[in-house]
C-alpha cells in the first residue's frame, strides 16, 4: 500500500498519461492494450512508462525500422508496466504480478522478438525469466546492431562533433554501449570525440539516481572544450535529465536515435526539450495550453504534472 | 440488479478503508469511503489486479499495477474510459451490511 512518504502508483501513472499526451505528436500511436483481431505481430516495441515523456524517441524507434522495412508494434502506457516501478518501491508482489502481466502480453502477440528502450525494463523482464518466453527479448541497440548493413545503405552523413554519454555498471548496459558506438562510428562524417568524463553512474540517468551535478557539469565542460556540438546519450532518463545543459553550456543534448535519424534524413522534433528549454513551467503550460484545452485537464494538476516530469 | 442480499457482517467490522470479504466463489471489497459503503469486485477488470489494495481518492479507487481509475459513485466508471468496476449495491439493516451481488 501507498504510505505518505512516497508518492502514490496513481499520480506517477497519471502523470505518465497526462504528460504523454501533451507530448505525443498527433500522428504517434501505440497500443495500450493488445486488440482481440490484432494481427500477429514479428516485432514488438516496449514503451516504458517514463519514456512517455519523451515521445520523439519510440517515434524515430519506429520510423528507422519502417526505413528498413521492419514494421513494428508498439505497445506503451502504464498498462504495459514493466513493474520496476513496484520493485522500487518494494511492492514485490505486485512487481512479479505487473512483469507477468506484461511478458504475457507480448507472448499473445506471437512475436519473435521484443524489443525495449529502458535498461530499467531490460533488468525486470530478465530478473523475472523473460528468457523462457517463446521470444527474443533485447534492447532496440542490439536490433539496430543487427541490423547495421540495412542502416548503412539509407545513411548520409553527419557533420557534428559529439562526446558519447554512456553506462557501464553491468554487461547489459556495457553491451548497449558498445553497441551504441557500433552505430555512431557507422554514420560518415560523424566525428566522436574522446572525452574523459562522459561515463554516468549506476544503470543510467534517471530522476531518483540522477547523475551528481558535479559529474555533469564536468562532462558539458568538457564537451564545450573538446569544441563538440552535441552529448549523445543512449537512454530517454539520460536524456531527460542532461537536456537543460544546453542552455548553460550551448553544447545540444541528442538521444542516440537522433544522430541516426539525422544520418537517414528522418525528419524529427523533440517535444520534451523543447518544453524543458523553456526553463520555466509557465512558459511550459502556455505554450502547451492548447492540448491541455484539449484534453480537458485541471490546469492545477497538469501543472503539477508538468513540474515532476518536465522540471526534474 | 440481484434482489437477493447478502449479508455479510456487522456494520461496524467495516471501518474506514477496504475489506474483502467472500461471497460465494467471489472476493468483494467492501469500502468505507467518506464515510459510505461501497462494494466492488475485488479484480480489476484490466489484467485482473487487486482492487483489495487500491489506492483511493474520496470515492474513487485506483489499482495499484497499472492505476485504472474507477468512480464508485458513478457506478465503477473508469475515468480513461476504459473498462468500468463492477459495483455492486451495499445496505445496512440492524447493524448489518448487505450486499446485492450483481452477475
Amino acid at each position: 500500500m501507498a504510505s505518505d512518504q512516497r508518492p502514490s502508483y496513481s499520480s506517477i501513472f497519471e502523470t505518465v498519461r497526462g504528460v504523454g499526451n501533451l507530448l505525443a505528436p498527433e500522428d504517434f500511436t501505440y497500443y495500450t492494450e493488445i486488440p482481440i483481431d490484432a494481427p500477429e505481430s514479428q516485432l514488438v516495441v516496449h514503451l516504458s512508462c517514463m519514456a512517455h515523456y519523451t515521445p520523439h524517441i519510440p517515434v524515430l524507434a519506429q520510423k528507422i525500422l519502417q526505413k528498413i522495412g521492419l514494421d513494428c508494434l508498439i505497445l506503451g502506457g502504464p498498462e504495459n508496466c514493466c513493474g520496476e516501478l513496484h520493485k522500487h518501491f518494494k511492492d514485490h508482489d505486485l512487481e512479479k504480478q505487473t512483469v507477468k502481466i506484461a511478458m504475457n502480453g507480448f507472448r499473445r502477440l506471437k512475436p519473435r522478438k521484443v524489443v525495449s528502450i529502458c535498461p530499467d525494463c531490460d533488468g525486470v523482464f530478465s530478473a523475472h525469466g523473460v528468457g523462457r518466453m517463446p521470444y527474443q527479448h533485447t534492447n532496440i541497440s542490439d536490433l539496430f546492431v543487427e541490423y547495421l548493413d540495412r542502416l548503412k545503405v539509407h545513411m548520409r552523413p553527419v557533420n557534428m562533433r559529439i562526446v558519447t554519454h554512456f553506462h557501464t555498471i553491468n554487461a547489459a548496459r556495457q553491451r548497449d554501449a558498445r553497441n551504441m558506438m557500433t552505430i555512431l562510428h557507422a554514420i560518415p562524417s560523424l566525428q566522436i570525440l574522446e572525452a574523459e568524463h562522459a561515463l554516468g553512474p549506476g544503470i543510467h540517468c534517471q530522476t531518483l539516481h540522477p547523475m551528481p551535478v558535479a559529474d555533469q557539469e564536468r562532462m558539458f565542460a568538457e564537451a564545450r572544450d573538446l569544441g563538440a556540438d552535441a552529448v549523445v546519450v543512449p537512454y530517454h532518463s539520460c536524456y531527460r535529465q542532461h537536456c537543460k545543459m544546453q542552455l548553460k553550456y550551448g553544447v545540444a543534448v541528442h538521444h542516440m536515435f537522433n544522430i541516426l535519424a539525422m544520418s537517414l534524413t528522418i525528419p524529427f522534433s523533440e517535444p520534451f526539450k523543447e518544453m524543458r528549454l523553456l526553463d520555466n513551467v509557465d512558459a511550459v503550460v502556455e505554450a502547451l495550453r492548447p492540448r491541455i484545452t484539449q484534453h480537458g485537464y485541471d490546469e492545477k494538476v497538469i501543472r503539477a504534472q508538468i513540474t515532476r516530469a518536465i522540471f526534474c | 440488479m440481484a434482489e437477493s442480499w447478502i449479508g455479510v457482517g456487522p456494520e461496524d467490522k467495516f471501518v474506514d478503508g477496504l475489506h474483502t470479504v467472500a461471497v460465494g466463489r467471489r472476493n468483494i471489497v467492501v469500502a468505507r469511503l467518506k464515510g459510505r459503503l461501497f462494494a466492488f469486485d475485488a479484480l480489476c477488470p484490466h489484467a485482473q489486479g487487486p482492487m483489495e489494495r487500491s489506492e483511493t481518492e474520496g470515492a474513487i479507487v485506483s489499482c495499484p499495477l497499472h492505476a485504472w481509475r474507477f468512480d464508485l459513485e458513478a457506478g465503477g466508471k473508469e475515468l480513461h474510459g476504459y473498462r468500468g468496476l463492477q459495483v455492486h449495491e451495499v445496505k445496512v439493516n440492524d447493524g448489518q451490511v448487505f450486499l446485492a451481488i450483481a452477475s
